[in-house]
């Protein structure tokens, strides 16, 4: 991957695409920067019960105590590491499968293709977070169907947009050229027309992030997902909601605006790289 | 309004032949030149003799063996090592994104040709063929970075390396300046000389089928209308069509300044059908047997064969 | 008869890479009645000097310097709009490169050629479509055919009705920017033939650009060939085809494959096209040339007489 060309594309874009792409690129830096020293950066662990039970936000608890007398501010940072891991979980495993499904469906087309257009088309269609609530649901909470029902929803778009490109790439002189010199399709496929996947996949791999951040958490809101007592912020959110009346509102702004904060990060950097890197996709 | 051949073969109720009957033989050493104009067929004559099209119907022979019958992988691969193809476009059909050392090694490494080590000297010498020198300085060039008449000679040399027997040069100087035209022509010819080549050469300029072809066949809509030695055809065709081409064809001497034989225009819109002399509805001379029959190629000199019904 | 004198014409194109020096003092003249070829390789400045003469030249380009006199007036010193009311279309227009792709689908041929004639002549619409389908027979297509549209036509009428449509205002001078590339052999032809018949008839002065020397051996009377930005050499077209001064000129001849005469192999002309953004120092053709002499790389050659009419800029002279 050569990042020379993509410094060059950075620069010669115009201002809005520049400052979005980097409030987005600091925003998601500062998660990844929690998801690897989290552990360091917190005074307590975010399983210890260290204090009386429902604290408002002091200095010794900067976000305050929830039920348990666990602090805050270690389970929302201790979440971070949760919820972007198995959003990148989920992403990769479609990033990979809509990927290859994709290539394939465009280059080769034929039946294979007609299937998987039907397929992918039904599931595109359904609302994401509903069909990822039904996943969950059929197949019993926990860490390992959060992700697959993330993966799951996310699997057309990657796979939508791969076999697009794919199709017009094909038709160009330079793939045909390759025929004639004897190579196979999946040669040219992994060679030469797989590069011109990469700045479609920027895009593609932060607004899936985004999108799977929302649906981790909207699953463990619903008690579907991640399950208790890991601090995933979907399911603190919504442990936290009883408490709202009586004025104890710690326990849900701030997961709120940890998710809120990762999503807008993503969203950012995605609008961003594609501004950027428009041309680029454009030209295909 | 033109579709691919695929679609128009496959489309059950209506349907053109892009190709219609076209047999011709090229014996080893000759260069054929294929002389049509958009639309009559030539490209895609040419790209189903070395099977990147499938044919509806016919054989191709390479060799005494039908292309078209061979199953196995290893056995293609081998046949797209003799039969080879310079492309026209230097812009289109060079990678954008890979630099000349890759696009030159990756027929070699494809088919294994080559050991590591020699890999670079092979792909030199190649560059010193095309002429274009030195060679170490154009290895690291992107496509982007290179001339016209430079990257011709890419698609040029990229194909030469697997070593074929018969190579098909689509339109090899129709996208190139002037000025370098004769320049790729004569590298061309002197290739072909150096390895023995022969070669199927289209293009829609009769003055530059004759510079380089030994044998000249003109199609029209999908048919061989006329085919003989080079010289022959263009200095005594037969076939109205031909002879309207020959006259169209403007010479360089301004002393020599000739009205061109008039034929009818085409019009946009109609599909031929089958019956009947394609060209029937251009040509000043057609009579009733033309509008019931189609013409078959028939010799009317020495290894010269035009299908007319005028003809005969 | 001189119809349009072009002198000292200099064009450049200001880009972000630097300054594309399309023409540079440019000497040219159309006599009346008249085809002028003017002939080149892509890239030698022939399409900007149409351009330019129209004044249709778009930023980042400029004509920088020059004159280009056409009936006492230099048109380069007229303002716009007198341009675009006395000279544009009425008195001198043109037919595009790639003209058949200029046609608008969804409009009559009879109204795009009727279009200019309203805005120009003020004609009403009825008048308009008479004239256009008079100009249709003109150019070789039935009348009765005004009223198809692009689709129905092919590229060969394509491009005459594009003819036509240059024809529209009357005017006395048409530039024909490669007028029969992209277009099969015997069309083209046609076309050509219908240029001479037209400039017999009505008396057109025109300019043909083109690159292929073997169109403008068989229909022009004076021909101008240029190279990098400037011009070669210049004058009849039997003086140049036959007693060609400039090296450029004899190789560019030499490089046209015939269908007829002796078949003998070609000379290449070695080296490539220069970069307009940085010509070459002195003669821009000299690393190309056989005959490069030391001047040659230093000090850019006179545009000089070497025969009655017929001039050339080089040093070996």
């Amino acid at each position: 991957m050569r990042l020379r060309p993509r410094f060059a594309q950075f620069e010669s874009a115009p201002r809005s695409a520049q400052i979005v792409t980097i409030a987005g690129a600091t925003i998601c830096a500062g998660l990844i920067i929690l998801v690897f020293f989290g552990e360091e950066l917190v005074p307590y662990g975010p399983q210890q019960m260290v204090a009386d039970i429902l604290l408002a936000p002091s200095s010794k608890h900067l976000m305050g105590t929830d039920m348990l007398g666990r602090d805050v501010f270690s389970r929302v940072v201790a979440g971070a590491k949760w919820s972007v891991s198995v959003s990148f979980i989920a992403v990769s495993m479609s990033m990979v499968i809509g990927t290859t499904l994709g290539a394939f469906s465009g280059y080769f087309g034929s039946y294979l293709d007609r299937v998987l257009m039907v397929t992918m088309d039904a599931v595109y269609i359904f609302p994401s977070f509903v069909l990822a609530v039904l996943i969950a649901a059929v197949m019993g909470a926990g860490i390992g169907t959060s992700s697959l029902a993330v993966a799951i929803v996310m699997i057309p778009t990657f796979y939508r947009i791969i076999r697009s490109i794919t199709l017009s790439i094909k038709e160009s002189g330079f793939i045909e050229a390759e025929r004639a010199i004897g190579a196979s399709g999946r040669y040219v496929i992994v060679n030469h027309i797989a590069p011109f996947y990469l700045s479609s996949l920027f895009v593609l791999i932060s607004l899936g992030a985004a999108q799977a951040i929302l649906i981790t958490s909207g699953l463990g809101f619903l008690g579907l997902g991640i399950p208790p007592p890991i601090p995933e912020w979907g399911t603190d959110l919504a442990a936290g909601r009883m408490y709202l009346m009586s004025g104890t509102w710690w326990l849900t702004v701030f997961p709120g605006i940890m998710i809120f904060l990762a999503v807008l990060g993503f969203n950012l950097l995605s609008e961003g790289l594609e501004a950027v890197l428009n041309p680029q996709i454009r030209r295909l | 309004m033109r579709s691919s051949p695929r679609e128009i073969i496959l489309r059950k109720s209506h349907y053109i032949k892009a190709v219609d009957g076209v047999t011709f033989d090229i014996h080893k050493g000759e260069t054929l030149g294929l002389v049509g104009e958009s639309g009559s067929g030539k490209t895609t004559t040419a790209r189903l003799i070395l099977r990147l099209e499938v044919p509806s119907d016919g054989e191709v022979y390479f060799r005494g063996r039908d292309v078209f019958s061979i199953k196995d992988k290893n056995e293609l691969r081998e046949l797209r090592r003799k039969m080879q193809i310079i492309f026209q476009d230097p812009y289109e059909y060079l990678s954008p994104r890979k630099i000349v050392h890759q696009i030159l090694a990756e027929p070699l490494k494809l088919h294994n040709i080559v050991r590591e080590e020699e890999l670079s000297n092979r792909l030199e010498e190649a560059l010193e063929m095309v002429e274009l020198t030195p060679p170490k300085t154009f290895l690291s060039k992107y496509p982007h970075e290179l001339s016209g008449g430079q990257r011709q000679r890419i698609l040029v040399a990229r194909p030469l390396l697997l070593d074929p027997e018969f190579v098909v040069a689509d339109e090899p100087v129709s996208m190139v300046d002037v000025s370098i035209r004769i320049g790729i022509l004569n590298l061309l010819m002197r290739l072909r000389e150096k390895y023995d080549l022969t070669c199927l050469f289209i293009t829609h300029d009769l003055a530059v089928a004759r510079y380089v072809c030994n044998g000249i066949a003109v199609m029209y809509a999908g048919r061989i209308v006329e085919k003989g030695p080079a010289e022959t055809v263009i200095s005594d065709p037969v076939h109205p069509y031909c002879k309207a081409l020959v006259s169209a064809v403007p010479v360089p001497d301004p002393r020599d300044r000739t009205t061109p034989v008039a034929i009818g225009e085409v019009s946009a819109g109609t599909i031929d059908s089958s019956f009947g002399c394609r060209f029937r509805s251009r040509c000043l001379s057609a009579k009733d047997r033309c509008q019931r029959e189609e013409p078959e190629l028939r010799e009317v000199g020495k290894d010269h064969f035009v299908a007319c019904h005028l003809a005969a | 008869m001189p119809l349009l004198r072009i002198q000292d014409l200099t064009t450049h194109f200001f880009m972000k890479q630097g300054t594309v020096r399309a023409l540079d003092r440019v000497d040219l003249v159309l006599n009346a009645k008249h085809v002028l070829g003017v002939a080149g390789e892509s890239g030698c400045g022939k399409s900007t000097m149409a351009y330019s003469i129209m004044r249709l030249i778009p930023p980042p380009g400029r004509i920088i310097e020059g004159e280009i006199w056409y009936e006492d007036r230099d048109i380069l010193r007229l303002s716009d709009e007198r341009v675009r009311k006395d000279i544009r279309w009425k008195r001198i227009s043109m037919v595009f490169q790639g003209a058949m792709n200029a046609l608008n689908p969804l409009i009559t041929i009879g109204d795009q050629i009727a279009e200019p004639i309203i805005a120009h002549k003020g004609l009403d619409r009825k008048k308009a479509l008479e004239k256009a389908s008079s100009l249709l027979g003109s150019v070789g297509i039935d009348p009765a055919r005004v009223n198809n549209y692009p689709f129905e036509l092919s590229g060969g009428m394509k491009q005459r009705v594009m003819i036509a449509m240059a024809m529209a205002c009357d005017p006395e001078i048409i530039i024909a920017d490669e007028p029969t590339t992209a277009l099969d052999v015997v069309v083209a032809a046609g076309i050509m033939n219908l240029i001479k018949d037209l400039q017999k008839r009505i008396g057109l002065s025109m300019i043909l650009i083109t690159h292929d020397l073997s169109v403008i051996a068989q229909t022009c009377h004076e021909v101008v060939i240029m190279y990098a930005g400037k011009v070669a050499e210049s004058g009849d077209v039997l003086s140049v085809f036959e007693n060609s001064v400039h090296p450029y000129t004899k190789e560019l001849i030499g490089a046209f494959p015939s269908i007829k005469g002796t078949k003998r192999e070609l000379r290449a002309i070695k080296g490539n096209p220069p970069d307009l953004i940085d010509p070459p120092p002195g003669c821009r053709f000299h690393p190309r040339c056989r005959f490069t002499k030391e001047i040659c790389t230093k000090e850019e050659p006179e545009f000089k007489e070497v025969g009655k009419g017929h001039f050339a800029s080089c040093h070996l002279l």
